[in-house]
């Protein structure tokens, strides 16, 4: 177990390569250069510089693998170059912002599972019932809203009812968790509520699956009681997949935030990413879409290995 | 054609214009140099190991010798049967000849062209005439093809037939194998097994190919099958002059079909004559095994002869033994059979031995 | 196609919303009651922000312009963006997945690895920094969906078409001297048909779900072409003291096209999908009756 998971670790780091590539390019392939931007602000403020300047001030007057490579070695040094703009490390500009994204994250996560998995359960449990209808009915349509609708409408209306607006500064949890909630709920809530959806079926149509399996069965002329059929032994197995759809689902979440802080006034690394890629301040965007990234392999990487964990059956390659 | 009339009694009902586009067929069969035209297929010490690794980075740490150092050639319009248990490598063989391996060593010469050396280009123009028909008639079938294009997926490759005449192709391949003719527009999964090897037979038949490997094409199928697939088998050849190689488990259907037979063992021949003498005067002990494993229709001397069992178990094709590869289960065997491998010899009238204790190998007495 | 009617009447629902849809967006300029005249929608300065009325049904925007004209036209881009994002999206699955699968080797190592590191990287970021990179508009948006969708697709199609190429079938295709763009063409292809039928069926939903998120942010199309998601951030939000409404047809419409695609891939996903059929559920004395009677009239060979 020990040697698999050592093995999967090193094997991220191509993957990492890979990704920091693809960011790399990307990134060069906007138009529009840092350093027309940094010139004309300066120029603004009075100051005239030359772009030649610039760029190499900047680094950027070399050869642009050259570049690459710096950063990529950096990054497992912990550095992750500095903000263009604002005089301060990519790193500690991620780390102030990253808090809030993964608080947005997780209680999303949280909103969905506690709801999707019980229903999908007491679903497959009462298939084809009128509640079991009902409730497929209603995720489907969740599934169906989109996310920025609703909630440009919860910014809406409740403004012209009730002059409710969501709290504009942000508090950290630690420090004031009922504020810190007000500000975090309704967004999370309506991040959780189109994957609640999905989930909810899967885990209707995995435990369906599971169901019908012989083991099953045999519980159930054993005389084994429905509940502890279902916490005992449909659960456990039916968790496996779900498990995977939960990871998938984490790539999906962090782009919702991107909406969401924008709307719900959170300064999140989305937020923070938006404003840089109008700047053009590469090191931040490469930052923030790595940090990302790596949030997604580490995950992947967690959710395969509990796969292996839990279900030995799997092979340990 | 011919006047020994090798094949079972099925009626298959070929009609009279089937007959004279067999005749064109086999005129249009391609051309022998004169020398050759008895000898269509000789194999040279063909090897195939398969490499075993281990690891990220797939070193090769052992290999599977499938087939090593196997020799035999064949004449055009003959059958040549190899029979051995799982493993022996006889499916190997077919499958080299038929290039779906690159060979570890050796030389497969058709019509005097090494097969071995030739290009990709090139061995795909010899498609058209070296075919093979495989085991499984429900896999090697596409679901979603109408019997139709299974049969003309050949021709459609090598452009061999246009437009209207492809209909035509169709049914007389059909009814070749004795299918209806309305068959073409089904899809496999409507046909039983039996007949679905019929449509692999079509399909093979459909390039004019001169020479096929028909691998293990009887062993998924009933034994009442069996006969009519055999039979059916036969009766193309005599009508075709088409040249076989069979390959099989069973000795008793391999032995109808071939004029000759090889008996394989952990990838090297053990014994190769024509299948007269094979029955009559089997010389290497594991041929015995066999013959006595198989039953005889009589059941008063079904029960009354000696059965030789084997005992052991059979050597991992990885690690072979030092000397006889039989060496650890047959009953004569001694020193010599374990240290050295015995060579492949001619002990009279085209009977071809590979062990120690056959009297004309080496001096030391028989058995 | 009779069993979509047959047995999953929702998803025959969805199919026929898509298809109202399509006919809307294909006779937009005869149904709305404001058409587009050179490009442009009408624009009617005197009467902005108005609820609805008799000559405007659903009211006018900010500049003018009807809404419900609007939202016609909107359904045009939708349904444009959405068949032509699905399209090509399959289409690059497919290269990728099949020629991956097919060529195997380093290739094939490579191909996924690059794969791999791509998904890993959030789709929203991708699409938005793909935006900037190529600037607003139509086509531009289409791309920017279509690449990423195919190359998070291709995985699916690959081992699908893995599970395929090493069938009897294909080695006999070999052997009768098919090369690897014949076995491609004439037998991995057809015979992964219902998986990438069930990818298409599903994904126009996601589509237009992004396409409207993009438009959204700003970084969809250009702001002359009608766009539902474009309304709801611009004329809705802008105005929301005003004309709150604004905010609410778009989204509806947006939310019925993805219920409808959403209903309609599930059900050619279940119709599909082999584990279903013949399953111990889904026995039916018909179908019982079917097998029987083959039985008894089969050959024996």
């Amino acid at each position: 177990m020990g040697k698999y998971v050592t093995k999967r670790i090193l094997l991220l780091v191509p993957t990492l390569l890979i990704v920091c590539i693809i960011v790399f390019a990307l990134m060069r392939m906007i138009p529009g250069s840092a350093v027309d931007m940094i010139v004309y602000r300066l120029g603004q403020a009075g100051q005239q510089v030359s772009a030649a300047d610039v760029e190499a001030k900047l680094g950027m007057d070399k050869p642009a693998i050259w570049q690459f490579f710096i950063w990529f070695i950096g990054i497992f040094r912990g550095d992750f170059g500095t903000s263009l703009f604002q005089n301060e490390s990519v790193l500690s500009m991620i780390g102030r912002q990253l808090m809030a994204t993964l608080e947005l994250v997780i209680l999303t996560l949280i909103l969905t599972n506690v709801i999707s998995i019980p229903l999908g359960l007491y679903c497959a449990a009462r298939q084809d019932s009128i509640s079991d209808y009902t409730i497929r009915s209603i995720s489907i349509v969740l599934m169906a809203l989109p996310v920025f609708w609703i909630a440009t409408l919860v910014l809406i209306y409740p403004a012209l009812w009730w002059q409710y607006a969501p709290p504009a500064t942000y508090v950290s949890f630690f420090t004031d968790p009922i504020q810190n909630l007000k500000m975090f709920f309704v967004p999370s809530l309506l991040g959780a509520l189109s994957q609640t959806g999905h989930q909810l079926r899967t885990v209707r149509t995995v435990t369906l699956e599971t169901l019908r399996q012989d083991y099953i069965r045999t519980a159930w002329s054993k005389g084994i009681g429905e509940g502890r059929i279902m916490l005992r032994y449909a659960f456990r197995n039916a968790m496996i997949p779900v498990i995977t759809v939960i990871g998938g689902s984490i790539p999906g979440l962090i782009g919702g935030s991107v909406i969401l802080e924008n709307m719900f006034n959170i300064p999140g690394i989305g937020a923070q990413l938006v404003n840089s890629l109008d700047n053009r301040d590469y090191p931040v965007v490469q930052g923030c879409v790595l940090i990302f990234a790596i949030i997604v392999m580490v995950v992947n990487l967690i959710v395969d290995i509990s796969y292996k964990w839990i279900d030995p059956r799997v092979e340990l390659e | 054609m011919a006047e020994k009339i090798k094949s079972t009694s099925v009626e298959l009902p070929i009609g009279g214009e089937t007959k004279e586009i067999i005749d064109e067929r086999i005129k249009k069969q391609a051309p022998v140099p004169k020398e050759l035209e008895k000898q269509i297929l000789k194999v040279d010490h063909l090897k195939m190991y398969f490499p075993v690794t281990k690891g990220l980075l797939a070193r090769q740490v052992a290999a599977v010798k499938a087939v090593d150092d196997v020799s035999f050639s064949i004449k055009r319009g003959e059958t040549l049967g190899i029979v051995g248990e799982s493993g022996s490598g006889k499916s190997t063989v077919g499958n080299c000849i038929v290039r779906n391996y690159n060979i570890t060593d050796g030389q497969i010469f058709y019509n005097n062209q090494d097969l071995s050396k030739l290009g990709k280009g090139e061995m795909r123009k010899l498609r058209k005439e070296v075919q093979m028909i495989t085991q499984d008639p429900y896999a090697s079938l596409d679901p979603r093809m109408t019997i139709s294009d299974i049969i003309l997926e050949g021709p459609r490759i090598h452009k061999t037939v246009r437009g209207k005449e492809e209909r035509e192709l169709v049914g007389q391949m059909l009814e070749l194998v004795g299918l209806n003719r309305s068959f073409k527009d089904r899809h496999p999964h409507e046909f039983s097994g039996g007949q679905r090897q019929r449509i692999s037979i079509a399909r093979g038949l459909a390039l004019n190919p001169a020479f096929i490997v028909c691998d293990e094409v009887v062993s998924a199928l009933d034994v009442s099958i069996q006969a009519q697939i055999v039979g059916l088998l036969m009766h193309i050849q005599e009508e075709l002059d088409i040249t076989y190689i069979f390959i099989g488990h069973d000795l008793s259907v391999v032995r109808h079909i071939s004029h000759n037979v090889a008996v394989m063992y952990l990838g090297k021949i053990m014994e190769l004559t024509s299948s007269d003498a094979l029955y009559k005067t089997p010389l290497h002990p594991y041929t015995q095994a066999l013959i006595s494993a198989a039953p005889i229709p009589n059941p008063t001397v079904d029960r009354g002869r000696e059965r030789i069992l084997l005992k052991g178990e059979i050597p991992s094709p990885i690690n072979p033994p030092q000397g006889c590869n039989f060496c650890t289960r047959c009953k004569y065997a001694d020193e010599q059979c374990m240290q050295e491998e015995p060579e492949f010899l001619d002990v009279g009238g085209g009977h071809f031995v590979a062990c120690h204790k056959v009297p004309g190998t080496n001096m030391k007495g028989g058995h | 196609m009779k069993d979509l009617f047959k047995k999953k009447p929702m998803g025959a629902l969805g199919l026929i919303l898509l298809a109202l849809f399509v006919l809307v967006a294909i006779l937009a300029d005869v149904l709305a009651p404001y058409p587009m005249v050179n490009g442009n929608m009408t624009v009617d300065v005197i009467h902005k922000l108005e609820p609805s009325s008799a000559e405007h049904l659903l009211g006018t925007d900010s500049l003018g312009r009807d809404v419900l004209s609007y939202l016609i036209y909107g359904a045009r881009t939708s349904v444009i963006l959405g068949i032509c994002c699905t399209i090509l999206s399959t289409l690059i699955s497919i290269v990728i997945g099949v020629t991956s699968a097919s060529i195997g080797g380093k290739f094939d190592l490579i191909i996924q690895r690059f794969v791999d590191g791509w998904q890993c990287i959030p789709g929203m970021l991708i699409l938005i920094i793909l935006m900037n990179i190529m600037g607003n508009g139509l086509v531009q948006l289409i791309l920017a969906m279509a690449i990423p969708a195919g190359i998070g697709g291709s995985r699916m199609i690959r081992s699908s078409a893995i599970s395929v190429k090493d069938a009897g079938y294909v080695k006999m295709s070999g052997i009768l001297g098919g090369n690897v763009w014949w076995k491609m063409l004439k037998h991995i292809i057809p015979n992964i048909m219902p998986v990438i039928l069930m990818g298409l069926a599903g994904s126009l939903g996601g589509v237009i779900m992004m396409e409207a998120s993009m438009n959204f942010l700003g970084y969809g199309v250009d702001p002359g072409t009608p766009s539902w998601g474009y309304m709801i951030t611009n004329q809705g939000r802008s105005n929301m003291y005003v004309a709150p409404w604004l905010a609410l047809y778009p989204g509806i419409l947006i939310s019925i096209m993805v219920f409808a695609s959403a209903m309609f891939g599930d059900a050619v996903r279940d119709l599909m999908d082999p584990r279903l059929k013949g399953g111990i559920g889904s026995y039916n004395s018909k179908k019982i009756a079917k097998i029987a009677a083959r039985m008894g009239k089969k050959q024996t060979v």
